[in-house]
């Protein structure tokens, strides 16, 4: 019995290369976008997930400013700070605005300085890593570490020098040597502005504190990093260590963040970003499963009369059911395999392509099991489930309706459409058009679906920009 | 007496259509034994395929009783219907209805798969003895469209055939041939016989149903006939009324 259904099945889909072709790629469109949207998300989450450590993350995030000329006193601040109830951990950061310049050039081009006041080994909130290409900097030896996406960007490495514009001290125009290729997970601010600015980590330079004050020439810390016994107690304290930041020492508090390292902010705005494109994919998907329904609804009209001559060699309603979901099935195969092949590349390079503005570092080729299982399931699924109502409704036929099927049925010519047009003053041709759309309703809801499905998914998908784009702003 | 393969009591098949009901069988009251040769002759409308319908169970009847091999086709259910069909009846059709992405073989196979007879590896052997029977086993890997119109018709035999079935049916099968083919196609017929299947055969072709056992005229949904002479003469006499009113 499995035999010659299935043969049925491959030759029918074989033997229309035309129709099999057009619905394949519909399909292959639908799988694309799901593996590809799909697997870009999960990609970035992967890689955000074991890039951004718990332990590592801080709980609140105090921007401050510093007045200019204060003395200060760093580290009896941060000790002082680190005494406040519920508080475990304090860390201070400089990010300071930078020009730098390849030798040679004539140009200088806009990038930031970062620096903690511990040194860089023992910084145990929200850390840069050594790449594994050089080490970090040391004080006095016109030392910095650059990001490792500066580096790729600009094909810099290990002993190169670059230019920068020195602001304090001997004003001007320094060669520094790059020690070490860094790589930061976690975004940094700038402080600036009302709400600060994500430092782009293909412009990020790093050295010690005391070489970032003789560079930039500034006076203090731009943020204190805090980590709090526990989330729970960070919510609570933080407001009133926001305050004692102001009451005890010269910092002016600009504003805060606050983050459950549990639920990253960082992991749940890639989540939600991700989730939409993802639900986009979906929707390409579906519009290709209402073209699966439209296809299959006319094979099983067109091959009515093979449907009654099967019924009438011993095939049971099972049997025809079989075969023309089988049909459906092979379209989902043919259009799934390549569909989940490419839109696994294109996944991975699209995560790598968004990856740096969430922070996501994407090395080396990877592929994304949930993508892929996504979109097999889909690829198969949906043509599946779209043929089954055609399907159940087509083989439903008896042997004697499938043998003296005219194609029209007996009340044919009686209904109000039909009326109304017979009595429109249009060319006979015309008429019988209208009478054939107006027929066949299911097709024509579906294509209605499927065309309503489609506007859906590209308003949705310019939703989804103007999404992002409030997103950006709300970063900004 | 042998206990007959059909028996038709009292058959009505009435049609519900909107100038009103149309009786198209009346009351048929029949029995046909195992391996006659019945061939059903009459006008158009006369209820020919219908009878036959309700012979295979692809129709029911509005009141009365069709029992084929001890199954009682009228009462029995969808399912059932199948399955008996599958391996007690073999159809041909006029226009033969072979699968048209299938090879000739692989036709011939569907119905061995469908109804699960031989074992799966010898039913392309079974297949190819039976187009070698019917003198189409050259055709074999050709898909249907490609023999001739009588080869097709043997092809379509051949398929019916396949599961050795008690009855075999045939819905005016010479209808779309020319008068060689279609007298090669009743000689496999006869010899169908010979093998001891029951074959019913729906003709409007007088020509061709000179040897057969058995001729049933049905004429207004009643049996009217049942000789070659008389339904020779019906069919002359109908023709010769058709020439008048052609003048």
């Amino acid at each position: 019995m499995f035999r010659s259904r299935w043969r049925k099945v491959f030759r029918d889909v074989w033997a229309r290369k035309t129709r099999t072709a057009m619905t394949s790629i519909a399909i292959f469109v639908g799988v694309l976008g799901v593996v590809t949207l799909t697997s870009s998300g999960d990609l970035l989450i992967s890689q955000l997930k074991q890039d951004l450590k718990e332990e590592e993350l801080a709980m609140q995030s105090v921007f401050v400013s510093a007045p200019g000329g204060a003395q200060l006193e760093n580290a009896s601040y941060l000790e002082a700070l680190e005494a406040f109830p519920g508080v475990r951990l304090v860390e201070g950061r400089a990010v300071r605005p930078l020009s730098w310049k390849l030798p040679g050039d004539a140009k200088f081009e806009d990038g930031f300085i970062i620096a903690a006041w511990e040194p860089f080994e023992q910084i145990r909130l929200q850390p840069m890593h050594v790449t594994g290409q050089g080490r970090y900097p040391s004080t006095g030896r016109h030392e910095i570490a650059i990001e490792k996406r500066m580096a790729d960007k600009h094909a810099l490495n290990v002993g190169d020098q670059i230019v920068l514009r020195v602001v304090g001290g001997d004003a001007g125009e320094e060669a520094w040597t790059i020690s070490g290729i860094v790589f930061t997970p976690y975004p940094s601010y700038t402080g600036a502005g009302a709400f600060g600015l994500v430092v782009p980590s293909d412009a990020s330079i790093f050295a010690t504190f005391e070489d970032t004050q003789a560079i930039a020439g500034f006076v203090g810390f731009s943020v204190f990093y805090v980590r709090y016994t526990d989330f729970p107690t960070a919510k609570e304290q933080s407001d009133r260590f926001y305050a004692s930041i102001a009451r005890d020492t010269p910092y002016v508090p600009v504003f805060n963040l606050i983050d459950d390292p549990a639920e990253s902010s960082q992991i749940t705005e890639v989540g939600e970003i991700t989730g939409i494109l993802s639900f986009l994919g979906v929707i390409a998907m579906v519009v290709s499963g209402l073209l699966v329904v439209n296809i299959i609804n006319s094979i099983v009209v067109e091959q009515k009369r093979q449907i009654g001559v099967m019924k009438s060699l011993g095939a049971t309603r099972w049997d025809n059911f079989v075969m023309y979901v089988g049909i459906a099935m092979t379209y989902g195969v043919i259009g799934t395999i390549p569909g989940v092949v490419v839109g696994s590349y294109l996944g991975f390079l699209m995560a790598q392509a968004i990856g740096q503005p969430f922070g996501a570092f994407i090395e080396g080729f990877s592929l994304s099991t949930s993508g892929i299982l996504i979109g097999v399931v889909m690829g198969l699924a949906v043509p599946v489930v779209a043929a089954i109502i055609p399907v159940f409704l087509g083989t439903r036929v008896t042997i004697l309706e499938a043998m003296t099927d005219v194609g029209i049925s007996g009340n044919y010519g009686k209904g109000l459409w039909a009326r109304a047009i017979s009595v429109m003053p249009l060319p006979t041709n015309t008429k019988q058009a209208l009478s054939n759309v107006t027929r066949k309703k299911r097709p024509f809801g579906v294509d209605l679906a499927d065309a309503d499905a489609g506007g859906c998914g590209i308003y949705g998908h310019l939703r989804g920009v103007c999404f992002d784009q409030r997103q950006d702003r709300r970063t900004i | 007496m042998p206990e007959p393969l059909i028996q038709i009591n009292n058959l009505v098949k009435t049609y519900e259509t909107p100038a009103g009901p149309l009786g198209v069988l009346q009351g048929i009251d029949l029995e046909i034994g195992r391996g006659d040769f019945i061939a059903l002759v009459g006008p158009s409308g006369g209820g020919k395929t219908t009878f036959l319908n309700m012979t295979t169970g692809v129709d029911r009847p509005t009141s009365g009783m069709v029992v084929v091999d001890g199954v009682d086709v009228s009462t029995t259910s969808e399912r059932r219907l199948t399955r008996w069909r599958a391996r007690s009846v073999g159809i041909v059709f006029q226009f033969f209805q072979l699968l048209p992405t299938l090879t000739v073989l692989e036709n011939v196979v569907m119905p061995m798969d469908f109804a699960g007879v031989h074992r799966p590896k010898d039913r392309r052997d079974k297949a190819m003895e039976l187009l070698e029977r019917f003198d189409v086993a050259d055709q074999a890997q050709k898909t249907p469209d490609l023999p001739s119109g009588g080869q097709q018709q043997r092809v379509s035999i051949a398929r019916a055939l396949a599961n050795d079935p008690v009855l075999v049916i045939g819905d005016e099968p010479t209808g779309n041939l020319d008068d060689m083919s279609a007298a090669v196609v009743f000689e496999t017929f006869y010899e169908l016989q010979e093998q001891g299947h029951t074959v019913i055969i729906v003709t409007h072709d007088r020509h061709v149903v000179q040897d057969v056992q058995t001729v049933l005229t049905l004429r207004d949904g009643l049996v009217e006939a049942t000789s070659l002479e008389a339904a020779a003469g019906r069919q002359t006499r109908e023709q010769q009324a058709m020439r008048t009113a052609d003048l």
